[in-house]
């Protein structure tokens, strides 16, 4: 643990550097203040807005089957010792959540566009 | 054989981490010059091109927009390059990783996945429609990606019998884990260009939304948003090479250099074919990601299982 | 100093241009990219990404303007080249390299602030006000940049542009408040609904009747792989486009652009490189640039070697089954529909890659109009939008359109 702590203060050293080069090198010190980029023409509301991703539906979907790898990282160590048996639990387990794929791949919900 | 012992106990916890940054410096600066080459069709003069970007971008003035979400935006584009470096902690170099523990692979996934809120918030940060769309198709093209990622890492922990990088590492002294398990290694190459957001995978900054979360970024900024993604890039294929080519294992040479070799021959193989692809937009990848590639994992996974329980991966 | 000014002339030697070509400038563009392609020059992505900003030919009066609000986007050290003529570009780029080389920070004296009081005064409806607005910051700018560019800590506060904005947010509160404030909950507001000179995004309903903020954007006139002068005023929902029309600035200014007479082999693999380009294929984008400048020369040997890059070129977009499954179903355009299949966005690349192999003349025609091209842009995410943009030859002088004040 502390190895990872070191490397993360070295990077965060590094990246401070960096901007400590950046302020000592750059042609100007302080940042330019400028309008967000809108091609050639200048904003006329926040794009800071409440964002509609359309995908939300899978996102579901995903949380379903990331939930399902916290527990498959530790059955991949003890397969070996738990033998077949947690092959089929786990396929098993597996196949009821590709149901659910099926389902929403034939809601349309893979498709948003 | 000196199995778990890490590079900070082998060399000291300092010089280890200073040993690893410079390999994600240099890996970054490899995948960098040889991405140069190919877009540029040739001359190896390129290879000095992504530091002459580095100054270029060190002596360039930094922006800030309208109403920007500063904190988050600084932080995002900080998070880029320390993810990218803190998942060299569990790579090997010569054989080594700078730390061990029993959940290796879990470090390495749990790293890219923080990018997505990194990346993310790049693209949320400076208050530009372009930047914010870039931002959510990062997140769109996650939920493709990550799923069949996952899927692979447990694919070789389930080969190894461990997560750790070195038990993996002498699991593969009889045979590469890439023979029983090409379709992991092909997603997990695949899913470094789609995390890294480069390539077919970079609709994120893809030059219809005029560079997406990388528009609004000038100066050091910049530079290090892209540095985090080349050493990414650069961290996955020496991953790579440590999960699926056997690491450092090969004849007459020494270790490191095989290591060495391979990754390169990675590296290149991964721009190459990367850049002979146009841009695989995030709502078709996601719905082939959903319908191909996670049930073609898992079979992959089956397989592999199998063949442990077989006795196949004897060690 | 000396060293560090030897460092950035070495940095700066391969800067990044953005370049905008006034319209009647087509093949001094190609010559200007055939050029930056030779020397490595990278083309940029927007102003962030720019060292030099390059304008071809003589601007009208709005793309202009456009001009100057990107030059104040772009960070120093920057350099503008005003280029009439291409003979004598060498000189220019090289004068280009030695000014960036040499260039002094410039804290506030061209435009670090150029249209942040222009922002407030713009408002959301009308479009021409939107003129007015940039006309106006762009004198208001230069003065406010006088004196606040320096001392300006953050964004906060922005009171500045507050006697417009308030003037302004009290003709318009009303809407505001009525279309749904709530909306606007959680940002620190000043009256009705501004946040530092700018209006928050509005709320409309989405598809399935929910009510969502609705972002107006301007797509154009200045993007990479975009049609330079072309004016899309879009209403987003998320990246998805609800409403859109498409102009040319500067469309009053008539006389301005003859249709030219170009090369179609050369002109084809130019649609097929800014294609290329917006697909997110840079090597396939370089090809075809290549072949386009190739086809310029005068030599034969020259010439051979240009055909059959087109040639590789054209045929390897052409056989892209990657490219074809990305594109594929976007943007029928009903003027196209049985001609030539479906009239989709991959029918139109495979009939620009006929041309450029030099196999067959039938360029793809324009769209009847603008009206036509933003019918089909609507109900589109923008990626596609900016697919079929890119896939259409739009020609200013043949498609005309109605006056911009018809669309609010």
């Amino acid at each position: 643990m502390l190895a990872v702590l070191s490397l993360f203060a070295l990077v965060g050293a590094l990246v401070a550097t960096l901007y400590g080069a950046s302020s000592l090198m750059a042609i100007a010190r302080r940042a330019t203040d400028v309008m967000p980029f809108e091609s050639g023409m200048l904003p006329q509301q926040h794009a800071a807005s409440r964002y509609h991703a359309r995908w939300y539906a899978i996102t579901i979907l995903f949380l379903a089957f990331d939930m399902e790898m916290i527990f498959m990282y530790p059955w991949a160590v003890v397969l070996a010792d738990m033998g077949v048996g947690a092959v089929v639990e786990m396929f098993g387990f597996l196949a009821v959540l590709l149901v659910g794929v099926v389902y929403v791949w034939r809601e349309g919900a893979l498709r948003w566009t | 054989m000196p199995e778990a012992e890490t590079a900070a106990a082998a060399w000291g916890v300092l010089p280890a981490a200073l040993l690893v940054t410079g390999v994600a410096l240099g890996l970054g600066w490899l995948v960098a010059a040889v991405d140069r080459v190919v877009l540029s069709g040739g001359g190896g003069a390129a290879v000095l091109e992504p530091v002459r970007s580095s100054v270029r971008l060190l002596t360039e003035q930094r922006r800030t927009t309208l109403a920007p979400d500063r904190l988050l935006w600084r932080s995002g584009i900080a998070a880029v390059p320390v993810l990218a470096v803190l998942s060299m902690a569990v790579v090997p170099i010569g054989g080594r990783t700078l730390w061990s523990s029993s959940a290796d692979l879990v470090w390495f996934n749990a790293m890219e996945a923080l990018l997505w809120a990194a990346v993310w918030l790049v693209g949320w940060g400076p208050n530009a429609i372009h930047a914010l769309t870039g931002g959510y198709r990062f997140l769109a093209q996650g939920l493709a990606y990550e799923l069949p990622l996952m899927f692979s890492l447990i694919t070789v922990g389930v080969g190894a019998g461990s997560l750790r990088t070195a038990d993996i590492l002498s699991a593969q002294a009889g045979l590469w884990f890439v023979v029983s398990m090409p379709v992991a290694f092909v997603v997990f190459l695949a899913s470094a260009a789609a995390f890294a957001f480069w390539g077919p995978f970079g609709a994120p900054t893809g030059a219809d939304i005029a560079g997406g979360v990388t528009s609004e970024l000038s100066g050091v900024d910049r530079l290090l948003v892209e540095a985090g993604r080349v050493i990414f890039l650069g961290a996955t294929a020496a991953m790579a090479v440590a999960l699926f080519l056997g690491g450092g294992s090969g004849p007459w040479l020494p270790g490191p250099v095989w290591q060495l070799l391979k990754t390169v021959a990675v590296v290149v193989a991964l721009v190459w074919a990367g850049r002979r692809l146009p841009v695989l937009r995030p709502d078709r990848v996601v719905e082939v990601a959903w319908t191909v590639l996670i049930p073609v994992t898992l079979v992959q996974a089956l397989v592999v299982a199998v063949l442990l329980l077989s006795g196949f991966y004897a060690v | 100093m000396d060293l560090s000014r030897r460092l950035r002339a070495w940095a700066l030697a391969r800067p990044r241009v953005l370049i905008v070509d006034a319209p009647g400038t087509v093949e001094r563009r190609w010559a200007v990219e055939a050029e930056l392609d030779r020397r490595g020059w990278p083309l940029a992505m927007s102003p962030a990404d720019t060292d030099v900003l390059l304008v071809l030919g003589t601007p009208g009066p709005q793309l202009a303007l456009a001009i100057d609000v990107l030059w104040s986007q772009v960070a120093q050290p920057r350099h503008r080249v005003d280029l009439r003529a291409t003979t004598d570009l060498h000189h220019r780029l090289e004068e280009t390299l030695h000014a960036l080389g040499a260039a002094t920070p410039k804290e506030h004296v061209d435009g670090a602030l150029p249209a942040r009081a222009g922002a407030g005064h713009s408002p959301e409806g009308t479009d021409d006000s939107t003129h007015e607005g940039m006309e106006h910051s762009r004198h208001e700018g230069m003065d406010h940049s006088g004196h606040e560019g320096m001392d300006r800590a953050g964004m906060a506060g922005m009171d500045h542009s507050g006697h417009e904005g308030m003037d302004h947010s009290r003709q318009e509160g009303m809407d505001h408040t009525a279309m749904g404030g709530g909306g606007h909950a959680g940002h620190h507001m000043h009256h009705g609904g501004e946040v530092a000179g700018l209006p928050m995004a509005e709320t409309a309903p989405d598809r399935d009747g929910l009510a969502l903020d609705v972002l107006r954007v301007s797509i154009g006139p200045v993007l990479p792989g975009w049609p330079t002068g072309l004016l899309l005023r879009a209403d987003l929902q998320g990246d998805v486009l609800t409403g859109a029309g498409l102009s040319w600035v500067d469309a009053t200014d008539d006389g301005s652009s003859p249709p030219a007479d170009v090369h179609p082999q050369r002109a084809a693999l130019d649609q097929l490189a800014s294609l290329l380009l917006v697909a997110g294929w840079p090597t396939a984008a370089r090809d075809a640039r290549c072949a386009r400048d190739g086809l310029a020369s005068t030599g034969q040997s020259e010439l051979a070697t240009a055909r059959r890059r087109a040639a590789r070129v054209a045929r390897r977009v052409r056989r892209s089954r990657a490219l074809a499954w990305t594109v594929r179903g976007a943007g029928h355009l009903p003027s196209e529909r049985g001609s030539a299949g479906d009239g989709d966005v991959l029918d139109r690349v495979r009939r620009w890659c006929d041309v450029a192999l030099g196999a067959d003349g039938h360029v793809p025609a324009s769209p009847a109009s603008l009206d036509e091209v933003a019918a089909v842009l609507e109900g589109t995410e923008l990626g596609t939008a900016r697919l079929i943009v890119a896939s259409v030859a739009l020609d200013r002088s043949a498609a005309n359109t109605e006056p911009e004040e018809a669309r609010a």
